[in-house]
C-alpha cells in the first residue's frame, strides 16, 4: 500500500506555491533576455561586418580607377617605341633572328625592354633574360587568348602597369602585332620611379584607414591575382591558402573561412577590376581576419550581470513570501486553535474574531457548525434510544418465530440464533454464540448444499432451498431453508442470514401424492389401452352389423316380395297381409341398423377442424331436408352467429339431426316455426335451435339423448331414437355440452356449445 | 356350376346364396341371365378370367362386359380380386362394379384407389335392389361400349 503523504502546515504551502512562481519567473526573465541581447550582438556585428566589406571594395575601386590614369600617362611614349620596333621588325623582312634587339633597346632609351612572341605563346626573342622562352599559354591562359586577339588585329594595345611574372618588379606593358601577324611584338617599361609614384595612390592605406574603424577586424592582406601579396613580392602562400585564393579567382567570389575554437573567421573578398581594355587581371583578394571573441566576451558580461539580477530578484521574492504567508495562515492558525479547543469537547467555546473577511466569514461559518451540532448531537441520543427500544421489540419477534433464524460467517461461526433455532437442533442459545456450528446431513445433501452457496452472488444474493437435515435423536427430517449471503464492497461474503423451517410432513405427503400420481397413471394408461382395444372391437363389430346384418334381410325382403308378386293370386289375403308385415319389420330393422351405423361412425370418426360458419351450414342443412317440409307452413329463421372451430360435416350432421326433430315434432302446427341463433359469451358463444313444436315434459329430459330412447310410439312419430344421440355425442367429441329445455305444446329449444378453441376427442 | 369353357357377358362374384339367387332371379326377368357367370368366391373368379384352375381350358382372350363384385368373400377377398385384375395388362380394363353391403369410407376409397368402375350399395328393401341390379345389367350389357380387348382384335 501507499505511505501516507506527510501533511504540513498551509503556511509551507503557500511559501512553495509562490516561491515556485518567482523562480520560474526570474528564470524565465532573465533566459529571455539573454537570448535577445545575444541576437542583437550577432546581428550588430554582422550589419558592421558587411559595413566595412562594402567600404573596402568601394575604396579599392576608386585607388584602382586612380591608378588607370597614371598608367595611360605612359601610352604615348610606349606608342613612340613601337613606330621603331615595327620598322626593326620590316627591316628584317619578318625574320625577328635577324634583328638586333639589343641595340634598338639602346636606340629607345634603355628603359624598355622588347619581347617577340611567337603565335604559340612563347616569349622567342627578348632583351630581358629572365623571360626568355617564358610560355604565356602554360602559365597565363587567359592572357594567351588575350595575345592571340591581339595578333591577328591592328594598331597598339597598352597595357597597365602591373607586376613581372618572373620578379614581382612593377612594369607598364604594351602589344601590338607584327604587319604580317605571325607575332606580337611586346614593349615592357621599366621604371625606377614608379613605386614612388604610385605611393600616393596605395590600397593598403586605404584599407587600413576603413578597417581600423571596425573593432572586429584584427588584420587584413591583400593578394593580386599571381597570388603574391601587396607589398611584398618575395611572399608565396601555403598550399591550403593558395587553393581559396585559386577558387576566389576562379569563381570571382568571397570565401569565409570559421575558425569556432578560436572565435575568428577569415573573409577573402573578391574584388573585381577585369577591364576589357587591358590584358591583365588587376582584381584582388582583400583577406579580413574578424575576430569575433569581442562578441563572446561582450554575452559573457551580459551572463554576469542577468545571474546577478536573478539572485537578488530571488532573494527579494523570498523575504516578499515569508511575510505575506506570515501575515495570511495567521488568522487561519488562530481559528485552527478555537477549533482544537471545541473538537477537544468543549462545544461553547468561542471562535476568536479575526483579520479579513473571507477568513471571519470561515469562522462565523464553524461558529453556527458547532451550534447545529449541538442539536444534532441531541436528536442522535433520542434516535439511539428509539433504535435499543425497536431492537428490543424486534429480538422479541425474532426470538418468538416458530421459523428458525440464524445468522453465521462463512466459516461456520454462529453470531446469532433465535430459540426456535436453538430448540430444533438442541442447542443452549446462551452458549451457540460465537461458535462454530455445522448442521449434520447425509451425504448427498451436504454437496448440494455447498453448491446452493457458492451460487449466492452479490447479483442474487437470496435463494431457497429442501434438503434432509439429520436431527440430534438421528431422525432424519426434511427442511426448507431461505438464505441470504450479505456481501462487503469487493463481493466476499461477511455473513449469512438463515431462516428455515421443518417441511417433513408436507414432503411426505407430497411423495405419497407423487406415488399415487404414478399409480393413477399407470391405471390411465391401462384404461386407455383396453379402451383402444374396445375400440377396435367396436369398429369390427359395425362392419360385421353392417355387412352380415343387413344380408339376411334382404333376403327375406326379397323372397317375401317375390312370392308376393308372382305367387300372390295363389295367397290368403292373411297370408298377403302377413307378408308385408314381413317386409315392414325388415325395413323397421335396416332403418335401426343405419341409425346404429351412424351413431358408431359418428364416435369414431375423427374431426377436421376448421373455422366455419354455423348459420352457412345450418342453412345447408335445411335445404336437405326438403322432403320433410312438402306442403306444409314453415317459418325458418337463422340469425346471424360468431364463427366457431368445428368439423363442418360433423356440424351439418348435427343441425341435420336437429332440425329433421324439429321439423318433425312441428308437424301437429299449423305454421312451423324453427329458429337457430346463438347467445353470448363471444368466444364460446352457446348455440340453438328453437321450435314450436309439440315438447314434453322436462321430466324425461335426461333420457332423450340415450340410444334408441323415444318419447314417442312410431304412429305418433316414426323414429329409432338414434339422432339426438349422435348428436350429443358429435358435442361431446368437440368438448362441448348440450343441454335442452321445453315445455309441452309451447315447443323445445336444444342448446349446444362447441368447447370453445379445444379439440377434445 | 362350373361349365367349363362358357364364355359370359356377365361375371357375378358372390358367396351369398340368397343374394345369387335374387340376382340371377332380377336377370331373368330381363331376359340377362343366360350370359351370367358365378363366382362363388375370389379364387374362382380369379381362376374364370385367367382360365386357370377349374376353368382350365377357358380361353381368358374372351373377357366379360362387366364383373359384379362382392368385397367380403371366402379365400381371396373382393379388394384382391379387382388388384389381380388391375395389375394385369390382359384384364386391367375390364369394367368391375362392387356390389357390396359394405357403406364404410375406408371400403369405398380403397376401391377407388384400385380402379373401380362403380361402387353401389345393395339396398336392403329388395324393390330398390331389383330396380338397382336391373338397371346395372342392362347399362353395362347393353348400353355400355365396352373396352377394345387386343385380343380380340380382328387379324
Amino acid at each position: 500500500m501507499s505511505t501516507q503523504r506527510k501533511n504540513r502546515s498551509f503556511s509551507y504551502y503557500l511559501f512553495l506555491s509562490i516561491l515556485t512562481i518567482i523562480i520560474i519567473l526570474v528564470v524565465g526573465i532573465t533566459v529571455g533576455d539573454y537570448f535577445i541581447a545575444e541576437k542583437n550582438f550577432e546581428d550588430n556585428a554582422n550589419l558592421l561586418k558587411n559595413e566595412t566589406e562594402q567600404n573596402v571594395r568601394e575604396n579599392v575601386k576608386t585607388i584602382d580607377n586612380g591608378l588607370k590614369m597614371f598608367d595611360n600617362t605612359l601610352n604615348r611614349q610606349m606608342g613612340e617605341g613601337f613606330v621603331l620596333f615595327h620598322q626593326a621588325y620590316n627591316d628584317s623582312g619578318g625574320d625577328p633572328s635577324r634583328m638586333d634587339l639589343s641595340a634598338l633597346k639602346r636606340q629607345l632609351g634603355g628603359k624598355m625592354d622588347l619581347y617577340i612572341i611567337n603565335s604559340s605563346g612563347i616569349v622567342e626573342y627578348t632583351t630581358f633574360p629572365p623571360d626568355q622562352g617564358l610560355d604565356f599559354k602554360a602559365t597565363v591562359p587567359y592572357f594567351y587568348d588575350y595575345l592571340n586577339e591581339i595578333r591577328v588585329s591592328e594598331g597598339v594595345f597598352n597595357d597597365r602597369v602591373v607586376q613581372e611574372i618572373s620578379t614581382g618588379n612593377l612594369r607598364k606593358f604594351a602589344y601590338s602585332p607584327s604587319y604580317d601577324h605571325k607575332y606580337v611584338l611586346e614593349l615592357g617599361l621599366a621604371g625606377e620611379t614608379f613605386r614612388s609614384q604610385r605611393n600616393t595612390l596605395k590600397y593598403t592605406d586605404s584599407i587600413e584607414a576603413t578597417v581600423s574603424e571596425n573593432p572586429l577586424v584584427r588584420n587584413f592582406r591583400i593578394f593580386t591575382t599571381s597570388k603574391r601579396l601587396v607589398r611584398n613580392k618575395s611572399y608565396v602562400p601555403d598550399p591550403d591558402l593558395s587553393a581559396i585564393l585559386d577558387q576566389a579567382f576562379l569563381d570571382q567570389t568571397d570565401i569565409v573561412v570559421n575558425d569556432p575554437i578560436n572565435h575568428t573567421a577569415l573573409k577573402y573578398l573578391y574584388i573585381d577590376l577585369m577591364d576589357p581594355d587591358y590584358g591583365a587581371d588587376m582584381s584582388l583578394v582583400v583577406e579580413l581576419n574578424y575576430d569575433d571573441t569581442f562578441i563572446t566576451n561582450s554575452v559573457n558580461r551580459l551572463v554576469t550581470f542577468h545571474l546577478f539580477v536573478a539572485v537578488i530578484a530571488l532573494l527579494a521574492g523570498l523575504l516578499m513570501v515569508v511575510g505575506i504567508s506570515r501575515y495570511l495562515t495567521r488568522p487561519i492558525q488562530s481559528i485552527s486553535r478555537d477549533m482544537d479547543v471545541i473538537a477537544g469537547g468543549n462545544l461553547d467555546h468561542p471562535i476568536a474574531p479575526v483579520l479579513g473577511t473571507e477568513i471571519s466569514t470561515l469562522g462565523e461559518g464553524i461558529g453556527r457548525m458547532v451550534t447545529e451540532l449541538k442539536g444534532i448531537i441531541v436528536q442522535l441520543r433520542e434516535s439511539q434510544q428509539n433504535l435499543k427500544r425497536s431492537e428490543e421489540r424486534y429480538r422479541t419477534v425474532v426470538q418468538s418465530q416458530t421459523e428458525f433464524i440464524t445468522r453465521f460467517l462463512p466459516d461456520g461461526t454462529v453470531t446469532f440464533a433465535n430459540e426456535a433455532y436453538c430448540r430444533n437442533f438442541g442447542m443452549d442459545c446462551q452458549t451457540i454464540r460465537g461458535k462454530k456450528f455445522k448442521t449434520s446431513l447425509p451425504g448427498d445433501d451436504t454437496i448440494l448444499l455447498a453448491e446452493y452457496f457458492s451460487r449466492l452472488t452479490p447479483e442474487h444474493p437470496m435463494d431457497t432451498i429442501e434438503h434432509r437435515v439429520i436431527m440430534p435423536d438421528g431422525e432424519v427430517h426434511w427442511q426448507l431453508w431461505s438464505d441470504r449471503a450479505i456481501f462487503d464492497s469487493e463481493g466476499n461474503v461477511i455473513e449469512y442470514q438463515s431462516v428455515g423451517r421443518d417441511i417433513t410432513d408436507k414432503k411426505r405427503i407430497e411423495e405419497e401424492l407423487l406415488a399415487f400420481n404414478e399409480k393413477l397413471e399407470q391405471m390411465v394408461s391401462e384404461r386407455t389401452s383396453q379402451l383402444e382395444s374396445a375400440n377396435k372391437e367396436l369398429e369390427s363389430f359395425s362392419y360385421s352389423v353392417s355387412h352380415d346384418l343387413r344380408s339376411p334381410l334382404r333376403a327375406i325382403d326379397g323372397f317375401s316380395t317375390i312370392i308376393l308378386n308372382e305367387f300372390g293370386e295363389g295367397l290368403t289375403p292373411a297370408t298377403r297381409r302377413y307378408l308385408a308385415k314381413i317386409r315392414d319389420n325388415v325395413r323397421q330393422m335396416n332403418r335401426l341398423i343405419e341409425d346404429l351405423l351412424g351413431f358408431s361412425r359418428a364416435s369414431r370418426q375423427e374431426l377436421h377442424i376448421i373455422e366455419v360458419d354455423p348459420a352457412v351450414i345450418a342453412r345447408d342443412a335445411y335445404g336437405e331436408l326438403r322432403q320433410e317440409r312438402e306442403e306444409r307452413e314453415v317459418e325458418f329463421i337463422v340469425d346471424s352467429m360468431p364463427p366457431c372451430r368445428a368439423d363442418p360435416m360433423m356440424l351439418r350432421l348435427v343441425y341435420t339431426n336437429l332440425l329433421s326433430n324439429a321439423l318433425k315434432f312441428t308437424r301437429p302446427k299449423t305454421v312451423a316455426r324453427i329458429e337457430l341463433g346463438s347467445l353470448p359469451p363471444e368466444t364460446n358463444p352457446v348455440y340453438f335451435v328453437r321450435d314450436n313444436g309439440v315438447g314434453f315434459d322436462m321430466e324425461y329430459a335426461p333420457k332423450i339423448f340415450g340410444v334408441f330412447q323415444r318419447l314417442h310410439t312410431d304412429e305418433q312419430f316414426e323414429g329409432t331414437g338414434v339422432g339426438l344421440a349422435i348428436v350429443q355425442r358429435i358435442i361431446q367429441k368437440h368438448g362441448g355440452k348440450m343441454w335442452v329445455n321445453s315445455v309441452p305444446d309451447k315447443g323445445t329449444t336444444f342448446f349446444f356449445t362447441l368447447g370453445g378453441d379445444q379439440e377434445n376427442e | 356350376m362350373s361349365d367349363g369353357g362358357k364364355n359370359a357377358d356377365i361375371l357375378l362374384v358372390e358367396d351369398n346364396p340368397n343374394d345369387v339367387e335374387l340376382i340371377l332371379h332380377v336377370f331373368q326377368w330381363c331376359n340377362l341371365s343366360d350370359k351370367v357367370q358365378v363366382a362363388w368366391n375370389g379364387e374362382e373368379a380369379l381362376d374364370y378370367i385367367f382360365g386357370k384352375g377349374s376353368f382350365s381350358g377357358r380361353d381368358p382372350r374372351s373377357t366379360p362386359k362387366v364383373i359384379l363384385l362382392d368385397l367380403k368373400l371366402p379365400k381371396v377377398d373382393g379388394l384382391e380380386v379387382l388388384r389381380s385384375l388391375r395389375r394385369d395388362p390382359a384384364t386391367r380394363t375390364i369394367p368391375v362394379v362392387v356390389l357390396t353391403s359394405s357403406r364404410e369410407e375406408r371400403d369405398i376409397i380403397e376401391s377407388y384407389d384400385l380402379g373401380v368402375n362403380s361402387y353401389i350399395v345393395k339396398p336392403v328393401q329388395f324393390d330398390e335392389f331389383a330396380n338397382v341390379i336391373r338397371e346395372l345389367g342392362l347399362y353395362w350389357k347393353m348400353i355400355n361400349q365396352p373396352p377394345v380387348n387386343p385380343a380380340d382384335k380382328p387379324e
